[in-house]
């Protein structure tokens, strides 16, 4: 559980956070979404008590970070801004960070296991890519075995299997009851993912919303469909109140109803679908719609 | 603090450049006074200002230079490789986090010291022969040679945390210790100022004799530059604490 109230950061005239209040439930996948600048990564220093607030509060477990015993058992966190000493192997970094907070050494080898990095252990950091630094600091992260965990873009860098590992990671996680935070720019990466959405612009809280909620609110969902009776299925859909439109290509765009509905007329009619599709751009659209707005 | 302690014993140990610069230390302090008294020795020990103690540990010039390297890798190092927010997040408490480092810091170059310094003594005198002086007459030099270079390198553990960056720590610690603060002392308006610097205060201590500029003996030199030390230690927990990470 992590509390925040009022929570303020000014760098000397510029206003780095306004204000956040929120709560992030356990349980859940919890979306921290902004663009570059907006304030997430201020925000989640302050909660690990590496920057000081200006006004406000952030607690963990109604504690600051710095009160919690052993931190690393409580909170898990991968920061932008940090990075392993590249002279030190990936088994050493976690050696030092297990010594720390008094963790036991056979987590070293569970999450180097966990992270797919046991081969390259005793290798130094110097030479890893980016996506095994990546995987380090996630290893990092869930070495306490905390219950909180606060990934800062945890994507980057990261290939495509290293993703669909992440979010399945994530979803587990969140489902044997932690708190989960992962902050990106991008609202595509974390729409299969997340749960909850808190999304800041210039430091201010846009939007405090589950996803579902989000999604209904901002995106007016267009629905691309492939039928070799395109012009018929759009004159149903229209008298069924929908708006749809033929394209050069012979392709149908279907705005004000679902994927759902639309195969729904489809199957009453008899007309075959060759394929049915929700166009996702208008999801990013709205998310780029209300952060630049609220620049503005 | 005891698992802050292992974490910086973690820390400093599994990286080459802690082990390169001990033994820098220890083969610069033990070679260069080797060298030295093997080549000029007798020669200087005919001289009228002759300082036993001085001599033997003239190699100590030079390692300190290693010394000063090791304690900004240590500490300014972790801004420069961007370790340090690991370091906060995993001790978050800034006295304990630092109070750790500079422990392990100075626990590896007392070890280091004491070992080189009673070497560098004994294959020293062992060189000079008949013109050497008993050990138990050097057993004071000695002992500062273990502690001295311990305390300079906290001075600059401290002085390389408030900068937080390694290039300018070394840019203006090194030259600092091995050429401004020697040269200040054969200023003659300035040398009453300079023998208090952490170095000179320390180096009395090394000597047998006492010079005339000396405003201090050997063991007030040493409290002196402990002084160095825990003002700078005290600086770098100020600014630990008071700044963001």
């Amino acid at each position: 559980m992590i509390e925040v109230r009022g929570l303020t950061k000014r760098y000397g005239p510029v206003t780095a956070v306004a204000g956040l209040t929120f709560d992030v439930p356990p349980g859940v996948v919890t979306a921290f979404l902004g663009a570059n600048g907006a304030g997430k990564s201020t925000t989640l220093r302050m909660l690990l008590g590496l920057d000081r607030p200006t006004a406000g509060t952030a607690r963990i477990d109604g504690q600051h970070y710095a009160e919690l015993r052993d931190p690393l058992r409580t909170v898990g966190s991968l920061l932008d801004s940090s990075a392993p000493h590249p002279g030190r192997t990936a088994r050493a970094h976690l050696r030092w960070l297990a010594a720390s907070n008094r963790v036991p050494g056979h987590r070293i080898d569970e999450v180097l296991d966990l992270v797919h990095l046991t081969a390259v252990a005793d290798r130094r950091v110097r030479g890893f890519s980016l996506g095994m630094r990546q995987r380090l600091g996630l290893a990092a992260a869930l070495l306490g075995d905390p219950s909180v965990l606060l990934l800062d873009e945890p994507v980057n860098g990261l290939d495509a299997e290293g993703i669909r590992w992440l979010r399945t990671s994530l979803r587990r996680l969140a489902a044997e009851g932690r708190t989960v935070v992962v902050s990106s720019h991008l609202m595509s990466e974390v729409e299969q993912t997340a749960d909850h959405l808190l999304v800041i612009s210039r430091g201010r809280m846009l939007a405090d919303t589950p996803l579902p909620d989000f999604l209904a609110a901002h995106s007016a969902a267009r629905v691309l469909v492939r039928t070799p009776q395109a012009r018929r299925l759009a004159e149903l859909l229209t008298a069924g109140g929908a708006a749809a439109a033929v394209q050069p290509d012979g392709s149908l765009h279907v705005s004000g109803v679902g994927a759902d509905d639309v195969s729904a007329v489809a199957a009453r009619h008899g007309v075959p679908l060759l394929a049915l599709g929700t166009d996702h751009r208008s999801l990013e659209d709205a998310f780029l719609a209300l952060t630049t707005g609220a620049d503005t | 603090m005891i698992a802050a302690l292992h974490a910086e014993w973690v820390k400093a140990t599994t990286l080459r450049s802690t082990w390169l610069c001990l033994a820098g230390f220890a083969v610069a302090v033990a070679g260069i006074s080797a060298a030295v008294v093997g080549a000029i020795g007798d020669l200087q020990a005919a001289e009228p200002g002759y300082d036993a103690g001085l001599l033997a540990f003239y190699g100590l010039n030079f390692g300190q230079v290693a010394v000063i390297v090791l304690a900004v890798l240590l500490t300014a190092g972790e801004y420069g490789r961007r370790t340090v927010h690991d370091s906060l997040v995993a001790v978050p408490r800034r006295g304990v986090f630092l109070a750790s480092k500079v422990a392990v810091g100075a626990a590896l170059v007392l070890a280091t010291a004491a070992v080189t310094a009673l070497v560098t003594v004994v294959v020293t005198q062992a060189l000079l022969g008949p013109a050497g002086v008993t050990l138990s007459e050097l057993a004071r030099p000695t002992v500062a040679a273990a502690l001295y270079p311990t305390l300079l390198a906290v001075v600059c553990m401290g002085v390389a945390m408030m900068m937080r960056d390694q290039t300018i720590a070394l840019g203006l610690v090194i030259p600092f210790f091995f050429l401004v603060s020697p040269l200040l002392e054969l200023v003659p308006v300035l040398q009453r100022v300079a023998v208090w610097l952490p170095d000179r205060a320390g180096q009395v201590a090394l000597r047998l004799h006492a010079r005339p500029i000396d405003a201090f003996g050997p063991v007030t030199g040493l409290a002196v530059l402990t002084l160095w030390a825990a003002v700078a230690v005290l600086g770098a927990w100020w600014a630990l604490r008071r700044r963001d990470a």
